[in-house]
């Protein structure tokens, strides 16, 4: 919890015209859990696409592990990418393969070409028992053999869990996790990734809308609203009014 | 609101526009219901052939039948076959074109290569996109020459036989698939190659491992459809020799058998209503 892993300095991102992200500055340190909160269209995505190296600054330096992301060649880069697990929002499975495949699907990369159709197509016992294992911590392990279309939606995103575990990460990644659920479930989902996050001693990056349904899950909080950092607070010294301060102004904009 | 009330004019205009230009047309080439109606009492043939819609033969109308012929119905079940086997031969060598150039058609993988090195960024995008506008327009070739055409030209290169019934089918419904393979995978969800390349995966295992499966209900169903017009294709291709149902149902025709020809013409409407049914039974399998 002590070592520096990502920071970003004075970092802009620029789509056109309009920042997505202003001036933002942060730490974030390894094996932490971290939410980013704010408002839609904050830029609470562009900032974890900062993490994972597919989205590049325009203006300031983003630092991995000490090192210049920006400097970064593209196998480097591909590195990076590969131990950062990344649950979308949208869960971004293939549909119309199986569980185990789309999970397998992480690691295709390290292989030579047939090497990598072999898995694919044809997944012997040891690897089915890896996949098993993983699946089994998320509870969905007798979902192995099933077609990720016949799941439901928490199901779907445990695959998507399984799948940046697989990849063997030390970040993980997640967009909206809870955007879609009810206030019991999302907890219950927030916890599984706290747990994961704590007994793999992986560093953690949850976008989210409400900070409370996090409350114990998560070491520290950055707010941003209109692409600039609002605060950056352990999750214990989090003042109320900060996280008032963070939606009001929308309220008004919302009256006027 | 008055976006809707403008398109409703417009569409209106178009359709008004239609209608006048049907009406120009048909008084230019003189047509009316009554001289077709007309036309078709006046001859007896005519009646005669539409008449005999109603009963198929089940046997041979000639009087006399060489004894070595097999029986009516078994030379119309091998008609059938044959019609199928070519257009199966056809539809191999469609696959093999419009999976290979559909891949080089799409713009899925040197759109969304990431590339971070400026100079080779600009290298591959060029080099993608000689590769891309040369497999359009080899693939715009192939099927911008009907069957038919191909036929002429393959049955004069290799004489009556199953190479030239496959390249003619093969050929221009190899250019379609590749056109529409490319099409349909480029307008499948991104979203999970991205989390595959995110992974560490390239352009081409994005490709095959995410973006293509992602596709293939559309794909499959876009394949079968083709399979669908390639019997079709076969049958015509009878004309010209090859023992389809359209040889036997133009030897019929030549003699005036009308029956016969209803025959081969059921044969083939239930040769396309059976691939249609299998078709929307692999379809319900995938999509599940």
């Amino acid at each position: 919890m002590s070592s520096e892993f990502y920071r970003l300095e004075n970092v802009s991102v620029k789509y056109g015209d309009t920042y997505a992200l202003q001036d933002v500055s942060c730490t974030i340190f390894s094996g932490e859990r971290v939410a980013i909160v704010g408002p839609s269209g904050a830029g609470k995505s562009t900032l974890l696409g900062l993490l994972n190296g597919g989205i590049q600054a325009t203006e300031g330096e983003v630092y991995v592990d000490l090192q210049q992301l920006s400097r970064f060649d593209e196998t480097a880069l591909q590195t990076h990418r590969s131990r950062v697990g990344f649950v979308y929002q949208h869960h971004n499975l293939v549909p119309t393969i199986r569980v185990i495949q789309n999970v397998m699907s992480a690691r295709l990369g390290r292989f030579s070409l047939f090497e990598a159709i072999r898995r694919f197509v044809y997944s012997n016992a040891e690897e089915q028992e890896e996949v098993y294992n993983l699946l089994k911590r998320l509870g969905i392990e007798e979902k192995i053999f099933h077609f990720v279309e016949q799941l439901s939606g928490g199901q779907r995103q445990r695959v998507a869990i399984a799948r940046a575990l697989y990849q063997e990460p030390h970040t993980l990644l997640a967009d909206e996790p809870v955007a879609s659920l009810d206030p019991a479930r999302a907890r219950e989902t927030l916890k599984l990734f706290s747990t994961i996050a704590k007994n793999d001693e992986l560093t953690l990056c949850m976008s989210l809308h409400q900070v409370e349904l996090a409350e114990g899950y998560i070491d520290r909080v950055i707010g941003i609203r209109d692409g600039k950092l609002v605060f950056d607070r352990l999750s214990s010294e989090l003042q109320a009014s900060e996280l008032e301060e963070l939606y009001t102004i929308q309220d008004l904009a919302i009256c006027v | 609101m008055f976006r809707t009330k403008r398109n409703l004019g417009r569409r209106f205009f178009v359709a008004a526009v239609m209608g006048l230009l049907a009406l120009v047309a048909a008084f230019t080439l003189d047509l009316s219901v009554l001289s077709l109606l007309e036309a078709m009492t006046a001859n007896k043939a005519t009646i005669n052939f539409f008449t005999a819609a109603f009963m198929p033969a089940f046997d041979y109308q000639a009087i006399e039948v060489p004894d070595s012929a097999p029986h009516f119905l078994l030379r119309l079940l091998e008609a059938s076959w044959m019609t199928v086997w070519y257009a199966a031969g056809g539809m191999a060598v469609a696959l093999l074109i419009g999976t290979s150039f559909g891949f080089f058609c799409s713009s899925f993988w040197w759109v969304e290569g990431q590339v971070k090195n400026r100079e080779q960024r600009k290298l591959i995008a060029q080099f993608a996109f000689l590769t891309y506008f040369g497999a359009r327009t080899l693939m715009t070739l192939c099927r911008s020459v009907h069957e038919l055409l191909w036929a002429v030209l393959f049955l004069a290169a290799f004489g009556v036989s199953e190479v030239s019934a496959m390249l003619a089918i093969g050929i221009p419904a190899g250019g379609m698939l590749a056109k529409i393979f490319a099409e349909i995978i480029d307008e499948s969800d991104h979203g999970p190659a991205e989390a595959l390349r995110a992974c560490g995966l390239g352009s081409f295992r994005t490709f095959i491992f995410a973006q293509c499966p992602t596709a293939l209900p559309d794909l499959v169903a876009y394949l079968l459809y083709r399979f669908e017009c390639a019997l079709r294709s076969s049958a015509v291709l009878g004309f010209f020799g090859l023992p389809t149902i359209g040889f036997y149902l133009a030897a019929s025709f030549e003699n005036l058998h009308y029956r016969e020809v209803w025959s081969y013409l059921y044969a083939l409407f239930f040769l396309v209503i059976i691939v249609d049914v299998w078709s929307s039974a692999i379809r319900r399998r995938i999509q599940r």
